[in-house]
C-alpha cells in the first residue's frame, strides 16, 4: 500500500505518516491472525506482513521544517522592510510638514508616490535575490519553480501591499510598527497569515 | 482580517513555486487576489 503525502508542511506530514504507519499496522496485525488461523502447521513459519507499508512524501522527503519557514521568511522579511518602509516614507513626510512642500512642486501625485515607492521596490526585489541565495548556501532549499514567476508574484505582492496600505481607512503616524513609537506592532499579528505555522493547524478563530 | 491582507495569498504562490516548482497559472485564486489590488492602485 502506498500513501502519498504533501511533504511541504512538515509537521502535518509527520502526524499523517504516524496515523498511516498505525492504521496500517492494526490492518496487518488483523489479517495475520486470520491468514494464522487457516494456515496448516507447517506453513505458518512463512506468514509475513500482508500489506507492505511505503510512504512516499512528495516535496519534502526529509520532512525538514526549514523547507516551509524559508519561504515564510521571506514573505515576512519583505512585509516589514518593503512595505512598512515605504508607509513610513511617506507619514514622515507627513508628520514633519515636509509632504506640503513637495505638494507644490511641479511633481504629480503619481510621480511623487512612484518617486517614493519604487527605489523600494528595487531594494525588495534585491532583498529577495539575497534571501533566496543564503537559503540555498545556509539551509540547502533550493527554488524548484521558476524564478520569473517567484519575482512576477513578488511583484504582485508589493504592489498589492501598498495599494491595501493606501486604500485602508487608518492613517497611521510614524510611530506605528516602530518599537517605542507607541504604536508597535504586536508580532503574533502576523502569525494568522501562515508564515511560521501552518494555517491549517490552527484554529479556525485564529485563521480569520 | 487575515484574508484581507495579500501576505496570506503570497505566500501560498511563493512555497508552491519554490517548493512544489508550480507556476502562477497553478494558483488562480491567489492571483486573483493580488491583481485586483494591482489594478486599483493606478486608479
Amino acid at each position: 500500500m502506498q500513501f502519498l503525502l504533501d511533504g511541504i508542511d512538515s509537521n502535518t506530514a509527520s502526524t499523517l505518516l504516524g496515523y498511516a504507519r498505525a492504521l496500517t499496522a492494526e490492518e496487518n496485525a488483523e489479517l495475520f491472525a486470520r491468514a494464522l488461523d487457516r494456515a496448516p502447521g507447517n506453513a505458518r513459519l512463512a506468514l509475513g506482513a500482508a500489506i507492505s507499508y511505503q510512504p512516499r512524501v512528495w516535496f519534502n522527503p526529509e520532512l525538514r521544517s526549514t523547507q516551509f519557514l524559508v519561504p515564510g521568511l521571506i514573505g515576512l522579511i519583505l512585509m516589514l522592510t518593503a512595505v512598512i518602509s515605504t508607509a513610513l516614507s511617506v507619514v514622515r513626510e507627513k508628520e514633519r510638514g515636509t509632504m506640503e512642500q513637495l505638494r507644490v512642486t511641479p511633481l504629480r501625485p503619481l510621480q511623487l508616490l512612484a518617486g517614493k515607492t519604487l527605489p523600494y521596490l528595487v531594494i525588495s526585489l534585491l532583498a529577495t535575490a539575497i534571501i533566496l541565495v543564503s537559503a540555498r548556501v545556509l539551509f540547502g532549499v533550493v527554488v524548484k519553480g521558476s524564478y520569473l514567476d517567484l519575482f512576477g508574484a513578488t511583484l504582485l505582492f508589493l504592489v498589492g501591499h501598498w495599494d491595501w496600505g493606501c486604500s485602508s481607512p487608518v492613517r497611521p503616524t510614524a510611530g506605528d510598527g516602530v518599537p517605542g513609537g507607541g504604536g508597535e506592532r504586536d508580532p503574533t499579528d502576523d502569525l494568522p497569515l501562515g508564515f511560521i505555522f501552518p494555517l491549517r493547524s490552527m484554529p479556525t478563530r485564529c485563521r480569520l | 482580517m487575515s484574508y484581507l491582507v495579500p501576505a496570506r495569498y503570497y505566500l501560498v504562490i511563493l512555497r508552491g513555486v519554490i517548493l512544489k516548482g508550480s507556476g502562477l497559472a497553478n494558483y488562480p485564486d491567489q492571483v486573483g487576489f493580488l491583481a485586483p489590488m494591482r489594478c486599483s492602485c493606478s486608479d
